[in-house]
């Protein structure tokens, strides 16, 4: 218990950088924003509010992926080269995906319910899978909140996996799998579209979702326990 | 039953393979050397001993038990190597390194670790990348013995190190292990300066083990024996003999076996001379072989 908790602690080391990183990248992007505010009319208040939630909610996606390369890159070979106990380390690696997912998620949550409850009256698009996020129901809440976890779990899995493939077998397979995704994603365009607005096939995308999140958390585990440290 | 064990391990890296159907034991609280050529494929036996690779084929145990997949076992070995991996986190300095390694490792002794500091004069607050490959080398050789590991493993511990820092680190490496004994393997070329403080050598060569005994007993079986090339064959025909040198009608034979009084004395009547070899001659000659000469 204590030699894992030591090795959260060792891979917060190295998540610091990303941390540090993503947090100047979100506070440049908000000053500018904010800039709006200060040179601009009446509006201004509420586009920033805007701004504000759509940033932290682009960003989280993009941290939770850095985190993940960072992880495979970085801190999985220097603690393996500290002969760090790897079902230890893979656990912990499983472990602190999901942790950031819901941390990420519960801050995106808060921010966009705040951002478009009906007292502040925007009138953007605030239809998520179906759902409209600016009825602040709790249950609502709830059920966008656990779709919204899964997503972005599945996502850090994939982007570990990736990674972990990058880094055992050379980066034109991650270049490979990045294309591949990109084109399914432009052929499935429309249908995410449907699904990401009025949950189209929701039942479908949550079972693939589930299976596909499995596979690559069995792979990774897989492959963290049999790393080859050989630099 | 405290002993490490490959059976029949291959390690191979698409069409090479480092280290080719070893079956070794490896004996609890000893000093081992593991003396080889580059590319012999020293690295790559401490990194399968350290589970930093995995065997192509055979297996790695601990008395019973399998070192793959065993984090218990995992967690009793710490590879020293002259550099660290700090691809992504080049901020980190020496200090920030040890922490991480203390949490690693679960004898570590960081009173132990403070006093090494002072011993190299490292400076812990500067980042790694700046610091001096020596230095690299001392941030190894400290995680090395402070980690406190029942296996500990040092690869080429003297890379960049001037020879003030490596007599002091041969000295520390002695006392700490009177007071601390634990299984060690030193992986080295310069065999004359660390000659002393194995207890056994092995050599390798592309990936075999040519050689697996204690240093006494390399000491008294190894040999130069020097006269009439003829002579030699004859009375030579049942010793292992590693390496022949042949001049005319004349040959230097080195010999790794057994010699009894009787054949000394029959040497002496037959005027074959012989005498000791050290360790970094031997190796030479082993590595040399016999057939290519």
């Amino acid at each position: 218990m204590k030699i894992s908790k030591n090795i959260r602690k060792s891979l917060f080391e190295v998540e610091k950088i990303s941390l540090l990183i993503i947090s100047v990248v979100v506070l440049v992007n908000l000053g500018a924003n904010g800039l709006v505010v200060l040179l601009s009319d009446a509006e201004a208040t509420s586009y920033f509010i805007q701004q504000l939630a759509s940033n932290i909610t682009l960003f989280g996606f993009i941290y939770l992926m850095m985190y993940s390369i960072n992880q495979a890159i970085t801190a999985i070979p220097f603690l393996v080269s500290l002969n760090c106990r790897r079902k230890s380390l893979a656990k912990n690696v499983m472990f602190n995906g999901l942790t950031r997912s819901l941390f990420i998620t519960l801050i995106i949550i808060f921010i966009n319910a705040i951002v478009f409850a009906p007292e502040i009256g925007l009138d953007s698009v605030t239809g998520i899978i179906g759902f409209n996020i600016s009825s602040n129901n709790p249950v609502i809440l709830l059920t966008i909140a656990v779709i919204f976890c899964m997503l972005l779990y599945f996502i850090y899995s994939l982007t570990t996996f990736i990674s972990l493939l990058g880094v055992k077998y050379g980066w034109e397979y991650v270049l490979t799998a990045v294309f591949i995704i990109l084109g399914t994603c432009f052929l499935l365009f429309r249908p995410i579209v449907l699904l990401f607005i009025f949950g189209r096939q929701l039942n479908l995308f949550i079972f693939l979702v589930l299976i596909l999140t499995a596979i690559f958390s069995l792979i990774n585990y897989r492959s963290i326990v049999d790393f080859e440290y050989k630099y | 039953m405290d002993n490490w064990r490959f059976e029949g391990v291959t390690k191979a890296f698409e069409e090479t393979t480092a280290i080719d159907n070893i079956t070794l034991e490896i004996e609890k609280n000893k000093i081992y050397g593991l003396i080889g050529r580059n590319g012999a494929g020293k690295t790559t036996l401490l990194k399968l001993l350290a589970s930093q690779l995995q065997p192509t084929r055979g297996v790695i145990k601990k008395g019973d038990a399998f070192l793959r997949h065993n984090d218990e076992l995992t967690g009793q070995a710490c590879l020293a190597r002259e550099t660290i991996n700090i691809k992504g986190i080049l901020n980190f300095n020496a200090q920030k390194i040890f922490t991480i390694a203390s949490r690693i490792y679960p004898k570590w002794d960081n009173d132990y670790c403070n006093r090494l500091i002072r011993e190299f004069n490292l400076d812990i607050k500067k980042k790694y990348i700046k610091l001096s490959k020596g230095m690299h080398t001392v941030i190894g050789l400290i995680i090395g013995l402070a980690g406190r590991a029942p296996l500990t493993l040092f690869d080429e511990p003297y890379v960049g190190l001037d020879p003030v820092y490596r007599e002091l680190f041969y000295e520390l490496l002695v006392d700490d292990y009177e007071k601390n004994p634990k299984t060690m393997v030193i992986s080295s070329h310069l065999i004359n300066e660390l000659e002393n403080l194995f207890e056994r050598v092995l050599i390798i060569e592309q990936g075999k083990i040519l050689l697996n005994e204690d240093l006494e007993t390399i000491k008294n079986k190894a040999r130069i024996i020097t006269g009439d090339r003829n002579i030699l064959e004859q009375v030579l025909k049942n010793k292992r003999v590693v390496h022949k040198q042949l001049t005319g009608r004349m040959a230097e034979y080195t010999v790794l076996d057994t010699l009894t009084e009787q054949e000394l004395e029959l040497f002496k009547q037959r005027d074959i001379d012989y005498s000791s070899i050290d360790l970094q001659k031997l190796f030479v000659n082993l590595a040399k072989g016999v057939e290519k000469q």
